[in-house]
């Protein structure tokens, strides 16, 4: 019998790239919410090395680090496929997907800065965003071609969370008429019945992350 | 079909030299091109516009850059001497290692080597620790790779050769026999594969270009 387990966090995109792959495929799982302030012994004992979370723990065997997971569970249920079947374009895939975890602290930038510092993190994940839409997507609907893929995924970040962060730090990233391809893409990856169903509450993460904020930017101050 | 397989690369990096050991141990044909930093090529332009740099492989005209995820591209492509296990659980460790590998050990020599005095004794304990991370994944195995060389090893090329590299370039003592016997003993095992062997950089060229690009004059341990 198979025994699938989720250790994460809410409301962590890394938690959430491997939830939507599960529900994609249908595969069964037990999701346990870790809290990071007081790790639980199952964390350290699967993740010895970065004690961090997600963690996906398939028969007491242990996977972590999210894109090595979403890679695992892609060849383990092969069904419903998340990588395209031209090497070619998986090793494209490969490389977005890691474009968008090297970027990662240029896209949060932005939310963690005030002032002047600000504007220039305001300008520079514009400029990502540009890359992205004309390189990574260019004339596709999904990151991952005709339907949506692990990259789709990992992008998760930007109809999920990046409209979030705007608001909590009071800055416009995206407006209306900007990226219009990349606008069509959040449609469609937000309509996705799947991707639907199993969304962080929105008010309550509006809430949870203007307050990580505040914590973040007084603890600079300080 | 005659295959066209160009690579970019730069003599003395261990990313584009990670593609070559893949090309040589697969028995590949291909076409190399040394870049010149000060004065990077069109072709490299046009081909790695997003990051501008080494190594940039190219198959039959598709283009990829980022060393592991050619790494992966290349032994779905060529499948003798396959360089990832089977089995998906051996799979995921190797894609742990190698990310891990990657986003840690090379930062964290070369922070080693050029802080400053009063910092070095920490940076020196944090890469100590970052090798027991390796030197336990070992086990007894002859390479990371089990029985013959794979993934992992390849990516940690960093500690198999450059390690020793920049330890004589900058002065500073990383790897200890007495406290790593294991990986020592697996840095000499790799640097004698052939497919290795033959392509690393030389090794007075490489250290006399560390101490003259980053200006090593003053010595630090007599």
């Amino acid at each position: 019998m198979e025994e699938v387990k989720l250790l994460g966090v809410w409301p962590s995109p890394y938690s959430y790239r491997v939830i939507w792959a599960l529900e994609l495929k249908g595969v069964k799982y037990e999701y346990v919410k870790e809290d990071l302030a007081n790790k639980s012994d199952l964390l350290l004992r699967y993740n010895p090395v970065h004690q961090k979370v997600p963690v996906l723990v398939h028969n007491d065997k242990p996977i972590a680090e999210s894109t090595v997971i979403l890679e695992y569970i892609e060849e383990t249920w092969p069904h419903n496929p998340l990588l395209p079947t031209d090497p070619h374009e998986r090793a494209l895939a490969r490389f977005w997907i890691k474009f968008l975890d090297d970027k990662s602290p240029t896209l949060l930038r932005f939310y963690l800065t005030v002032g002047e510092e600000q504007e220039k993190a305001t300008k520079e994940v514009r400029e990502l965003l540009k890359i992205i839409e004309e390189q990574g997507l260019g004339e596709k609907k999904y990151f991952g071609g005709d339907k949506i893929g692990l990259a789709d995924l990992v992008f998760g970040f930007i109809p999920v969370w990046l409209g979030v962060l705007e608001e909590s730090a009071g800055v416009k990233v995206m407006k209306p008429d900007d990226f219009p391809r990349l606008q069509v893409w959040i449609e469609n990856f937000r309509e996705n019945p799947v991707i639907k169903a199993n969304l962080p509450d929105p008010h309550e993460l509006l809430a949870h992350s203007k307050q990580k904020r505040e914590v973040l930017l007084a603890s600079k101050i300080a | 079909m005659a295959e066209e397989v160009f690579l970019f690369g730069f003599w003395g990096s261990p990313f584009s030299r990670r593609v070559e050991m893949a090309l040589k141990l697969k028995g590949i044909e291909y076409k190399y091109i040394d870049e010149d930093f000060s004065n990077k090529s069109p072709s490299l332009l046009k081909y790695n516009p997003i990051h501008k740099k080494v190594p940039v492989f190219v198959h039959n005209g598709k283009h990829l850059a980022e060393s592991l995820v050619i790494l992966e591209y290349i032994d779905e492509t060529w499948k003798d001497h396959p360089i990832l296990p089977k089995d998906p659980y051996e799979r995921a460790n190797a894609r742990f290692w190698a990310k891990f590998i990657d986003e840690k050990y090379l930062s964290a020599i070369w922070k080693s080597c050029t802080c400053e005095e009063k910092e070095r004794e920490k940076a020196v304990e944090e890469v100590s620790e970052l090798l027991q991370f390796l030197e336990n994944e070992l086990k007894e195995q002859r390479y990371f790779g089990g029985e013959t060389i794979g993934l992992v090893d390849i990516a940690a090329n960093i500690i198999g050769y450059w390690l020793e590299i920049f330890e004589e370039a900058f002065g500073v003592e990383l790897l200890r026999k007495e406290k790593f016997p294991k990986l020592c003993n697996w840095a000499n095992e790799f640097v004698s594969v052939s497919a290795i062997k033959e392509n690393i950089p030389p090794r007075n060229k490489l250290i006399a270009f560390l101490r003259n690009r980053f200006g090593i004059g003053n010595t630090r341990h007599s």
